[in-house]
């Protein structure tokens, strides 16, 4: 399983009603590769992810996570998450969020008391644990998203233009997180428009265009 | 009016016993019709099926069902001849909970459905990356749209207050039995006698006033 690409998609397509929303024939990622998804609005981007993720479906094609089908795939949702332009939080605090990513996972309470504080400290959101979830701004909501998936235990990470909604100084944090989740081994699969985000932080680009096909690969 | 409002200041002890009766049968029968009827309506919310589009037209559509129909069904049931005959439940609070019950159902469980249809749908796809279960994502999904789940339950708590169909057919209107507020009003419209029938009908409109009002605060409360 080791060997095994993270994903391997043969032959995709996906419609939304009747029209294409996705076609792609083949693409590999690699186990620790960031990989950036490029083109303009409705290209498919968004779509990709999820289908990868496996939110959307049904689909036409394989897809496979870490050598098996997405369908029952034990890995899919221990080790991958898919997170939202905008994500969300559940009410409550943001430590009532990060317990309950862990309890789903069904992590023993020791081990997810430890976990959940070195993941506080990991993303620098110590001060934000006993904060209404609801209350933090969108660069706060991000990190805490992330952080959230993190501490569950997922280290492929797909990311729907993750600095779109960001002030600057988020802007520049989260571009930090995201080249300190790869130094860490993340597999990390991300939507974006700017080009200085992908060339800081991709190994390779996939080109999406209006016609939805996924045309190449673009080495770095 | 004025004998009307006496019955109830006064304290009148039939009058308070039939307010009393059709609250309690209301409170039960939307408290049984909730527990399954909430998680239902959010598993359907959250479930992607071919069919589900016949599923819940079929699930609008017996809302509309006249209350004496469902009345007519459980009556089958559990008359003397019927399947529950031996649960000796016709003409008792039992039978008009479960009417009132069956009454309910199909509404909390649409309105739980239509309801969270409001819902951000990121939330029920970040449950589903998250790795929850569908356990989990319907007790979750019902926490976040808990105030579109409220409304759903008053709904029902009103629908079956003012009902007069299954409380007539099934409980029988028997005195300090299973005589409810509309059932009494019914029959003392019939025979001519208004004053305990106004002082019924002014405890259902401000009932019906008070789950407008707590629907709204509900209403409110959504995101």
């Amino acid at each position: 399983m080791s060997d095994s690409p993270v994903f391997k998609v043969s032959r995709l397509s996906f419609r939304y009603e009747r029209a294409l929303a996705v076609s792609c024939e083949a693409l590999s990622v690699a186990m620790g590769e960031a990989l950036a998804f490029v083109g303009p609005n409705g290209s498919g981007k968004t779509t990709m992810l999820k289908l990868l993720n496996g939110i959307l479906g049904p689909y036409q094609g394989t897809i496979a996570f870490m050598g098996l089908p997405l369908a029952h795939n034990p890995h899919l949702r221990r080790r991958s998450v898919y997170l939202h332009q905008h994500p969300v939080l559940f009410s409550g605090t943001v430590r009532n969020n990060l317990e309950y990513a862990l309890r789903l996972k069904h992590v023993r309470h020791d081990e997810a008391t430890i976990r959940l504080e070195r993941t506080a400290e990991r993303f620098g959101i110590g001060a934000l644990l006993e904060r209404d979830a609801s209350a933090l701004s969108g660069g706060e909501t991000q990190r805490v998203a992330i952080a959230r998936a993190v501490a569950a235990g997922a280290d492929v990470l797909l990311l729907d233009e993750p600095t779109s909604s960001l002030d600057a100084e988020s802007d520049t944090a989260m571009r930090s997180l995201l080249l300190e989740l790869r130094r860490d081994g993340a597999t990390i699969l991300f939507s974006a428009h700017d080009p200085e985000l992908v060339h800081l932080v991709a190994d390779r680009t996939i080109n999406f265009t209006r016609g939805k096909e996924i045309h190449h690969d673009s080495p770095r | 009016m004025r004998t009307a409002i006496a019955l109830l200041s006064g304290g009148d002890r039939e009058t308070w016993m039939t307010i009393l009766t059709s609250l309690r049968f209301s409170f039960w029968s939307t408290l049984l019709s909730v527990i399954p009827g909430v998680p239902l309506g959010a598993g359907l919310f959250l479930a992607r099926f071919r069919g589900k589009r016949a599923v819940v037209a079929m699930l609008n559509a017996t809302m509309a069902v006249p209350t004496v129909v469902v009345g007519l069904f459980v009556y089958s049931f559990i008359s003397r001849s019927g399947p529950l005959g031996g649960l000796n439940l016709m003409f008792a609070p039992a039978g008009v909970i479960l009417g009132q019950t069956m009454l309910a159902f199909p509404l909390v469980m649409a309105m739980s459905y239509t309801g969270l249809q409001k819902l951000d749908p990121r939330y029920a796809e970040t449950l589903l990356t998250l790795g929850a279960g569908p356990w989990h994502r319907i007790i979750a999904i019902i926490r976040e749209g808990r105030y579109i789940v409220v409304q759903a339950v008053l709904a029902a708590f009103g629908r079956v207050t003012g009902e007069v169909g299954v409380s007539m057919m099934l409980g029988g209107n028997i005195r300090w039995y299973t005589r409810t507020m509309t059932t009494t009003i019914a029959l003392d419209a019939s025979k001519g006698e208004f004053e305990r029938a106004v002082s019924l009908g002014i405890v259902l409109l401000a009932t019906a006033l008070a789950i407008n009002f707590m629907s709204h605060l509900a209403v409110r409360n959504v995101r």
